[in-house]
C-alpha cells in the first residue's frame, strides 16, 4: 500500500463508520512508519469533513455521523501519542462538556458532544449528574478554552450559574467561555446568569462554540 | 358562590381490542424475564440492593446491579393488585382502575406557557398549575389533573406547590408525587394525608399519586426509588413510567424498546412488591423515537407501541399508564396538532388503557398552550359519543313518521323532529349565528371563560391551613438544605 493508500483507507473507515478498522490501520501505518499528524490530517479529518457533508445533504443520519465519530477517536487514541513533540493536532477548541449535578439527561449533551468533535472541537464529556466542582477539574486538568453546561430540569438550572461562580472563584473564568444549553434554558437565561452563550441545538452549539473561539464561518453552519 | 364540578366521564371497554395473541405477550414477558434475570438493573439504592439480596436476587454491590430470577419477578407481582382506587375529593371523582374504564388525564410537566393575554412564549410559574386545575375541573373528560407545568416561581420544592395548586384547584385526582430529593418527599405524604382525612382514609381513597421514571437502558434513579419506597409504606399509588427512546437509549426496534423499558418497570415493581407486598402500583411504557436527523424527541410516530404497551402491563396483573395519547409533537396548534388530538382520541377506547390521553402540551411535553385543552377534550367528546354515546332503541327507527311524510314530503313540520333535534352536539367552533369560527379562537375564548367563571368548590379551611404549615415547613427544609 502507498502512502496515499493508508490516507484513504483511513479516510473510508471513518465514512463508513469502522472503529475496529480504523484503529487497526492507525497502528499498522505507524508500524510502516508513516506521519502520526498526515495521517490525522490527510486520512481521518478528510473521512470527517466528508460525512459532515454527507449528514448535511441528507444522505447521512445522525448515527451515522455518531459512528464515523467514533471511528475517528478510535485512531487517534492510536495516532495522538504518536504525535512529535513540536506536532500537534489541529483543534478549534478544546471543551469540556457535561451535564450539571441533579440532573441525568444526557442525549443531548451527548448529541452536542459528538457534534463539536466532528466538527473540529476536542472534547472531554464529563458525564451527567456533575456538581460544579468536577466542570472547574476538568477545565484545570485538561486547559480547556470552552465550557459546555447542559440541563433539562428547571429545578436545575441553577448549577449552570453555579458552575460560572466556582470558574470565578478558581481564577479561570477569563480562560474559558461558557456555553449553556438544555430545553428550559434561553438566551435571556444565558444572559442572566452571565454566560458566553446558548444555543437551541446541537447544529446551533456548534455554530456558537465556533464564534466563541473565533473560527471563520463555515458555510452550512454559520449561516 | 361556588361551581358545580361535573362528573367525571371514562370511556368504557366496548371498542377495545387486542393487538398481540397471547403467544406474542408470552414471547415479549418471556424476553422481559431474560433481561431481569441476565443482564440486571442498575439500582443506586443501598436499601433497594439489601431489599433484593434478602429475597435471594443476585446483587453485584460494586456496580450496583440486581440479576432477579424469573420466579422471584412472577412471585413479587403476584401480590401487586389488579385493581385498585385513586380517589377524587369526593367518591364521583374515583378512578376505578380494573381494566373496564379508560381515564383521561393532562400531560406534564411542561416548561413554557403561552401566555393567555401577551400570547408571548414565558417560564411557567405556579399559578399557571392553578389555573390550568380550575379549567380542567370543568371538563368532564379529564378525570386525571397531572400539573401540566412546572412551578418555576419556587425552586427546589416546585413539585410540592404543583401538588398543592392542583389539590387546591380541582377536585378531581392529582398526581402530585414527582421526583424531588427525597428529604422533601414526606410533605407530599403530608398533604396527602391532610387531603384525605387520615392515613387510613389516604389508603382507601389516596387523593394523590406519584410517578417514576426509570433511566433508561436498565436503570432506576436512586432518589427515585428511595421515594418510591416511602410512598408505598403510606399507601400513595404509583407509576413506574420507562421512556426508551428508539436509537438512543433503547434499540432502533419497537419490540427491543418495548420489552426493555417492561424489564425498567417491573424491576421496580417487583421491588416494592419485595417491601410492601400489595402495595398498588402502575405500569408505564412510554417508546418515543430519536429523531433520526436532529436527535430531536419524537413520541408520535405511528406504531402502536402504545397499544402493546397496555397490554403487556395487563399480562402482568397491574392497571397501565399510557396508551391512547394525544400528545402533540408540533410546537404550535395547527394541523400536526389537530391530527395528533383527533387519532389519539380515537386510540383511547381502543388500546384501553386505564390512564390516558396526555392533554394540553405541545412540543414534546414542552409548551403549555392553554386552549389547548379545549380542543382536545372536544376531541375525547367526539370519539366517545362516536365509539360509547350510541343507543339503540328500535323506536328510533321512525317508520311511523316516515309512513306519515310518505315519498317526496319532507320532515321540517314533524313534532318527531322538533323534538329529536334537539339530540344532537354541534361542534362547539361555530358562532351563535351558526357561521364556522376559527377553532383555535373559540377554544380560547371558552378556555378563558372557564378560567374567569369556574370556582370549584374549596378544602375546608383546616385542611387549607394545614397544607400551608406543610409547604411552608418544607420551603424552610429545603433552604435550609442550600
Ligand atoms: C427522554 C427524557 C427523559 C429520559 C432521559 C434519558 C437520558 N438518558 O437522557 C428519562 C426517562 C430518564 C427522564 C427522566 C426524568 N425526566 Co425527562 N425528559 C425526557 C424528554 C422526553 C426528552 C429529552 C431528550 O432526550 N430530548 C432529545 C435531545 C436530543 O434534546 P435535548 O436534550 O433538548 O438537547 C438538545 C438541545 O437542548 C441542545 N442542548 C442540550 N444540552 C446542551 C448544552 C449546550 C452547552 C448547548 C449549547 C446546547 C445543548 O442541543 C441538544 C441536541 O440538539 C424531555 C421532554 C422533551 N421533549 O425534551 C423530558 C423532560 C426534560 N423530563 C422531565 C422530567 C420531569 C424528568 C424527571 C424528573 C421525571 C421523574 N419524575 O422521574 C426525570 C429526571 C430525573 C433527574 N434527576 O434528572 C421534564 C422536565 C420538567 C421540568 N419542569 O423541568 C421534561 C421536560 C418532560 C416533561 N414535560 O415532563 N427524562
Amino acid at each position: 500500500m502507498t502512502t496515499a493508500d493508508y490516507f484513504e483507507k483511513l479516510a473510508q473507515a471513518v465514512i463508513v463508520g469502522e472503529p475496529e478498522q480504523a484503529e487497526e490501520l492507525a497502528r499498522t501505518a505507524l508500524a510502516q512508519g508513516l506521519d502520526a499528524l498526515e495521517c490525522i490530517d490527510r486520512g481521518l479529518t478528510v473521512g470527517m469533513k466528508r460525512v459532515g457533508e454527507l449528514f448535511a445533504t441528507g444522505e447521512y443520519f445522525l448515527p451515522d455521523l455518531i459512528i464515523g465519530a467514533d471511528a475517528m477517536k478510535a485512531a487517534l487514541a492510536v495516532l495522538e501519542p504518536a504525535l512529535l513533540d513540536n506536532q500537534q493536532r489541529d483543534v478549534l477548541g478544546r471543551v469540556v462538556l457535561g451535564t450539571v449535578e441533579g440532573d441525568i439527561h444526557d442525549i443531548g449533551k451527548t448529541l452536542v458532544g459528538t457534534m463539536l468533535t466532528a466538527n473540529g472541537f476536542e472534547v472531554m464529556d464529563i458525564g451527567f449528574d456533575r456538581p460544579a466542582g468536577e466542570f472547574v477539574a476538568a477545565v484545570e486538568e485538561t486547559n480547556a478554552t470552552l465550557v459546555g453546561a447542559s440541563t433539562l430540569l428547571t429545578t436545575t438550572m441553577q448549577q449552570q450559574k453555579k458552575i460560572i461562580e466556582e470558574l470565578t472563584s478558581a481564577g479561570l473564568r477569563d480562560q474559558v467561555k461558557v456555553m449553556v444549553g438544555g430545553a428550559p434554558t434561553a438566551q435571556a437565561w444565558a444572559d442572566e446568569i452571565g454566560a458566553d452563550g446558548y444555543a437551541v441545538d446541537a447544529i446551533g452549539a456548534v455554530a456558537l462554540a465556533r464564534r466563541l473561539v473565533g473560527a471563520e464561518p463555515s458555510p452550512g453552519i454559520d449561516d | 358562590m361556588f361551581s358545580e364540578t361535573p362528573d367525571i366521564v371514562p370511556f368504557g371497554t366496548s371498542s377495545r381490542r387486542e393487538l398481540l395473541t397471547q403467544t406474542q405477550l408470552d414471547t415479549l414477558q418471556g424476553g422481559t424475564l431474560r433481561l431481569l434475570d441476565e443482564v440486571g438493573v442498575r439500582f443506586p439504592s443501598r436499601r433497594a440492593l439489601e431489599l433484593f439480596a434478602e429475597h435471594g436476587a443476585r446483587v453485584d454491590w460494586e456496580e450496583e446491579i440486581v440479576r432477579i430470577p424469573p420466579d422471584l419477578v412472577r412471585d413479587a407481582m403476584s401480590t401487586a393488585p389488579r385493581s385498585f382506587v385513586l380517589g377524587g375529593r369526593e367518591e364521583r371523582f374515583d378512578l376505578l382502575l380494573d381494566g373496564c374504564h379508560s381515564y383521561v388525564a393532562t400531560d406534564g410537566t411542561g416548561v413554557h406557557v403561552v401566555d393567555l393575554e401577551t400570547r408571548r412564549i414565558r417560564a411557567s410559574c405556579k399559578e399557571d398549575v392553578a389555573m390550568m386545575a380550575r379549567v380542567c375541573d370543568a371538563l368532564p373528560m379529564v378525570s386525571f389533573f397531572w400539573p401540566p407545568v412546572g412551578a418555576q416561581d419556587y425552586g427546589a420544592t416546585a413539585p410540592l406547590h404543583q401538588c398543592h395548586a392542583g389539590l387546591t384547584n380541582t377536585l378531581k385526582h392529582v398526581r402530585g408525587g414527582m421526583t424531588v430529593p427525597p428529604r422533601l418527599a414526606p410533605y407530599v405524604v403530608e398533604m396527602a394525608t391532610a387531603v384525605a382525612g387520615g392515613a387510613g382514609a389516604l389508603r382507601k381513597r389516596p387523593p394523590v399519586c406519584a410517578n417514576f421514571c426509570t433511566i433508561a437502558p436498565m436503570s432506576q434513579d436512586g432518589d427515585s426509588i428511595d421515594n418510591a419506597l416511602m410512598y408505598a409504606e403510606a399507601g400513595i399509588p404509583m407509576s413506574f413510567m420507562a421512556m426508551p427512546t428508539m436509537g438512543s437509549t433503547a434499540p432502533a426496534t419497537p419490540l427491543g424498546a418495548l420489552v426493555m423499558g417492561d424489564a425498567e418497570v417491573v424491576s421496580g415493581m417487583v421491588l416494592v412488591q419485595l417491601a410492601f407486598p400489595g402495595a398498588p402500583v402502575i405500569h408505564s411504557n412510554l417508546v418515543s423515537l430519536m429523531h433520526p436527523r436532529t436527535g430531536g424527541y419524537v413520541a408520535d410516530v405511528p406504531i402502536p407501541t402504545g397499544w402493546i404497551s397496555v397490554q403487556m402491563a395487563h399480562a402482568w396483573g397491574v392497571p397501565s399508564l399510557g396508551g391512547g395519547s394525544l400528545s402533540v409533537g408540533s410546537p404550535e396548534v395547527g394541523w400536526s396538532a389537530g391530527l395528533d388530538s383527533g387519532i389519539g382520541a380515537l386510540t383511547i377506547p381502543l388500546y384501553g388503557g386505564e390512564i390516558c390521553g396526555d392533554l394540553g402540551l405541545t412540543g414534546g411535553s414542552m409548551i403549555l398552550y392553554p386552549e389547548l385543552i379545549i380542543l382536545q377534550h372536544e376531541a375525547c367528546c367526539f370519539a366517545y359519543e362516536l365509539l360509547e354515546g350510541f343507543e339503540f332503541d328500535e323506536a328510533d327507527m321512525a317508520l311511523d313518521v316516515i309512513a306519515e311524510v310518505g315519498p317526496r314530503g319532507h320532515f321540517l313540520s314533524q313534532k318527531h323532529t322538533r323534538k329529536h333535534i334537539r339530540d344532537f352536539r354541534l361542534p362547539p367552533a361555530e358562532g351563535a349565528d351558526g357561521l364556522p369560527r376559527d377553532p383555535q379562537e373559540a377554544a380560547l375564548e371558552e378556555f378563558k371563560r372557564l378560567h374567569e367563571t369556574h370556582r370549584p368548590r374549596p378544602l375546608p379551611d383546616e385542611v387549607l391551613a394545614e397544607l400551608d404549615r406543610i409547604l411552608a415547613a418544607a420551603d424552610r427544609e429545603s433552604e435550609g438544605m442550600g
